[in-house]
C-alpha cells in the first residue's frame, strides 16, 4: 500500500486545494496593497510595508543559520551593512546596474560570512555570540573610516533604475521588494524540504549523527553563514534604497538584535515564523514611534515615562513597550508566533472533526 | 586480506587507557559482538572507528584503507554506518527526513539545485521523489509506516532505537557498527530487534559489529566475541570459546550472577 505513495508530495508546495486558495489570496491582497494603501489608508504604510519587505529577508536568512542550523549570530546587522554600501557604491559612485550590483553586494557578503563561520567551527554557544559580536561592530567602525563610502557622513544611494524603469515611489519599489521577499521565503523554503536544508537541520539537532552520516560538518556550518550572510547583504543592499541614505550608526548593535528578535518571536526553525516575527517587529517598531500621538495613550505613556523610566521622557517609552510585548509573547508562547498558529490550526481541526463526527 | 581489521589500538583520556593494544578482524557479512563491564572502552572503540576520535596509536583497516586520521565523513563515504548508544536522532524531523539524512551521499541536489527546485520534474524534485522512494522500503521493512511523517523525538523509546537502526541501513554500509540496540528494552523488544538485525544484514550483506551487554543474545548471534575489559582484549573467539576461557568468567562474566547472563 505504501508503495503506492507519491513520495513528492513531502515537498510540493501546493500539497491541497486549500493551499492553491490561501495563496492566491495572499498574493492579490500583497499585488493590491499599494491600492488599498494610498487609496484608503496612508501612502505612508507602503513604506513600512517596504521595511517590513527587508526585514524579512534578514529573517529569513537569520533563521537558516540561527533556526535550522543551530548557530548564532550578533553580527547580521554588518553582513546588512555590507550588502548595503556595496550596492550603493556600485550604483551610485561605479554606475553599475541595480540587479547585478545588488547581486555582487550580497555574494561579498556571503563571502563575509563564510569567513566568520570558519572561527564557528571551532566555537560555540556564548565564545560564537562574542565573535559574531565582534565582527558586526568591526564593520561599521571599518566603513566609518572610509572616506570614499563617505565615513561617519555617510552615502546617498541613487535612484533605483532597473532597464528602462525608475522606480521612483516607494508603491514602484513595493513590487521589487516584495517580490524579492517572496522569492527569497520560496528559495529557503525548498532549500529546507531538499539536501542542504536537511543536513543544516541534522547539524543542529546532533552534530555528532550527522557527521558520521556524511554530512561535512565544515562545508555545510561555513555554508551555512554565507548563505545567511547573502540574504542578510541582499536585505541590506534594498535597504539603502528605501532609506535612499545610510551611515554607519543605522547598522547598529540593535539591529542584529532586531533581526535575533524577529525570529525567536516568529518562532525559531519556522519560515513562516520568521516572516511573521519581522512583520510584527517592524510593524511595531516604526508604529510605537509615532505612540506619544495618539490622543489619551501618548499623553500616559509620556507622563508614566517622564516619571519613572528616563530623564527626557520620551526616548525611550517606544522600546518599554517593545519590549514588554516581546516579552509577553515569549511568557505565553515559548514557540513564538508560529506555535500561536499551530495552536490554533490544531483547535480548528479538533473542531472540524468534531463537527464531522457529531 | 580482512574486510575490516583493527590492529593495536591505543586511546587515553588522560591517564587513563579507555583503549589499550586492541586489535580483531572481521570477515565480510559476519555478525562481530564485544562485550565487556561498564567502562571497558567499546564505546570509545566504535568512535575511534567512525573518527570522532582520534586513536593515539594503532590502525583501523578497511578493506586495507586506513581509518585513522579520517573526518568522520569522509569514512561514512567508505560505507561505516552506525548508530548511538544514547540515541542520537534528528529529533525535530520526521522519521522519513532521518532516513533521508542516510541517503546523503547518494544526493547530489546542492544549494542552487534545492533552492530554486522547480516542480517534480526538476532535478531536486526527481532525486527527492527517488530517495524517498528507497527509504520508504526501508519504513516498510522495519514496519515503521505508520510513524513516517511523524517527528520522531516523540516517538517511543523503542521504536526511536528501531529509526536509528533504519538510519544506518539508509546509507547502504558495508560495516554497521550498532552499541547496544536492545538497551532498555524488555525481553519481546529484544527478540524483536535482533530478528530485525539478522534480517536487514541477510537483505544488505553487510558486516555487522555489535556492542550488546544481554550475554544471552551475544552468544545467539554472533560469528565471532572480543571481550574487553579497562581497554585490554581478554578473549576472543567464537562464542562457545569466549564462555569457556577462564578468564571472561573472572572480568565480566563474574559481575553479575553467571546463571542469568548464560542463561
Ligand atoms: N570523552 C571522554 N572523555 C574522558 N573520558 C572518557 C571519554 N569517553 C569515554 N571516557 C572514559 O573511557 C572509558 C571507556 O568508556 P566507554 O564509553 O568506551 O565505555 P563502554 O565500554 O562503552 O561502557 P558502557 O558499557 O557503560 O557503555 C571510561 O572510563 C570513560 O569514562
Ligand atoms: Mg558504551
Amino acid at each position: 500500500m505504501d508503495m503506492e505513495r507519491d513520495h513528492y508530495e513531502d515537498v510540493a508546495f501546493f500539497t491541497s486545494r486549500l493551499g492553491v486558495f490561501w495563496f492566491v489570496i495572499l498574493a492579490s491582497g500583497l499585488l493590491l496593497f499599494p491600492f488599498i494603501a494610498s487609496n484608503y489608508l496612508k501612502t505612508y504604510y507602503i513604506y513600512v510595508a517596504n521595511c517590513i519587505a527587508v526585514n524579512v529577508i534578514a529573517a529569513i536568512g537569520l533563521n537558516l543559520l540561527v533556526g535550522c542550523t543551530g548557530q548564532i549570530s550578533l553580527g547580521h546587522a554588518g553582513f546588512f551593512a555590507a550588502g548595503a554600501y556595496a550596492t550603493a557604491a556600485l550604483t551610485g559612485k561605479l554606475g553599475a546596474p541595480f540587479l547585478p550590483a545588488l547581486l555582487i553586494a550580497a555574494s561579498l557578503s556571503a563571502l563575509l560570512g563564510f569567513l566568520l563561520g570558519l572561527p564557528a567551527l571551532r566555537l560555540e554557544g556564548p565564545y560564537l555570540s562574542i565573535a559574531t559580536l565582534g565582527f558586526g561592530l568591526t564593520i561599521t567602525q571599518i566603513i566609518g573610516k572610509i572616506q570614499y563610502l563617505g565615513a561617519r557622513q555617510g552615502l546617498h544611494a541613487p535612484d533605483l533604475v532597473i532597464g528602462p524603469f525608475n522606480l521612483n515611489s516607494d508603491a514602484e519599489k513595493y513590487y521589487l521588494f516584495a517580490a524579492m521577499a517572496f522569492a527569497a521565503c520560496l528559495f529557503a523554503r525548498n532549500l529546507m524540504k531538499t539536501r542542504v536544508g536537511r543536513a543544516f537541520i541534522a547539524i543542529r539537532d546532533s552534530d555528532v549523527a550527522a557527521s558520521t552520516m556524511g554530512v561535512n560538518l565544515m562545508i555545510y556550518k561555513t555554508l551555512a553563514f554565507a548563505v545567511s550572510a547573502f540574504f542578510a547583504g541582499l536585505a541590506g543592499g534594498l535597504y539603502a534604497f528605501v532609506l535612499g541614505y545610510i551611515q554607519p550608526d543605522t547598522f547598529n548593535l540593535l539591529m542584529s538584535i532586531m533581526f535575533l528578535a524577529m525570529i525567536v518571536v516568529g518562532g525559531l526553525g519556522s519560515i513562516s515564523g520568521a516572516v511573521a516575527g519581522a512583520v510584527l517587529l517592524t510593524w511595531l517598531d516604526l508604529t510605537l514611534r509615532n505612540v506619544l500621538d495618539v490622543p489619551v495613550l501618548g499623553d500616559w505613556l509620556k507622563s508614566l515615562s517622564q516619571s519613572y523610566f528616563s530623564i527626557t521622557g520620551v526616548s525611550n517609552i517606544q522600546y518599554i513597550v517593545f519590549g514588554s510585548i516581546m516579552v509577553l509573547i515569549m511568557l505565553f508562547e515559548p514557540l513564538g508566533l508560529h506555535g500561536i498558529w499551530l495552536r490554533t490550526r490544531q483547535y480548528w481541526k479538533a473542531r472540524s472533526d468534531r463537527g464531522r463526527r457529531g | 586480506m580482512a574486510f575490516f581489521r583493527v590492529e593495536e589500538l591505543s586511546m587515553w583520556f588522560g591517564g587513563l587507557a579507555a583503549l589499550d593494544g586492541v586489535g580483531f578482524e572481521i570477515l565480510q557479512g559476519s555478525i562481530f559482538s564485544v562485550i565487556g563491564p561498564n567502562g571497558a572502552g567499546k564505546t570509545t572503540l566504535f568512535n575511534c572507528i567512525n573518527g570522532i576520535y582520534k586513536p593515539a596509536s594503532g590502525s583501523i583497516l578497511l578493506n586495507g584503507r586506513e581509518l585513522t586520521g579520517q573526518k568522520p565523513h569522509a569514512i561514512a563515504k567508505l560505507g561505516v554506518a552506525r548508530t548511538f548508544q544514547n540515541i542520537e536522532l534528528f529529533s525535530q524531523m520526521t522519521l522519513m527526513e532521518n532516513l533521508m539524512l542516510g541517503r546523503h551521499l547518494f544526493m547530489k541536489t546542492g544549494l542552487f539545485r534545492g533552492g530554486f527546485m522547480w516542480g517534480r520534474k526538476s532535478f531536486a524534485g526527481r532525486e527527492e521523489v527517488l530517495h524517498r522512494k528507497k527509504a520508504g522500503e526501508l519504513i516498510e521493512l522495519l514496519e515503521l509506516q505508520e510513524y513516517r511523517g511523524r517527528p520522531v523525538g516523540a516517538l517511543p523509546y523503542g521504536i526511536q532505537k528501531r529509526v536509528e537502526l533504519g538510519r544506518a541501513l539508509a546509507m547502504e554500509p558495508k560495516l554497521i557498527l550498532l552499541d547496544e540496540p536492545c538497551a532498555g528494552m524488555n525481553a519481546e523488544e529484544r527478540r524483536d530487534m535482533i530478528m530485525r538485525i539478522k534480517t536487514v544484514k541477510e537483505a544488505l550483506g553487510a558486516a555487522v559489529f555489535l556492542i550488546e551487554h544481554d550475554m544471552a543474545i551475544v552468544m545467539d548471534i554472533s560469528d565471532q566475541v572480543l571481550v574487553m575489559n579497562f581497554g585490554k582484549p581478554v578473549a576472543q573467539g567464537t562464542p562457545g570459546q569466549v564462555q569457556a576461557h577462564p578468564e571472561v568468567a573472572a572480568a565480566y562474566l563474574g559481575e553479575d550472577d553467571p546463571d542469568e547472563c548464560l542463561a
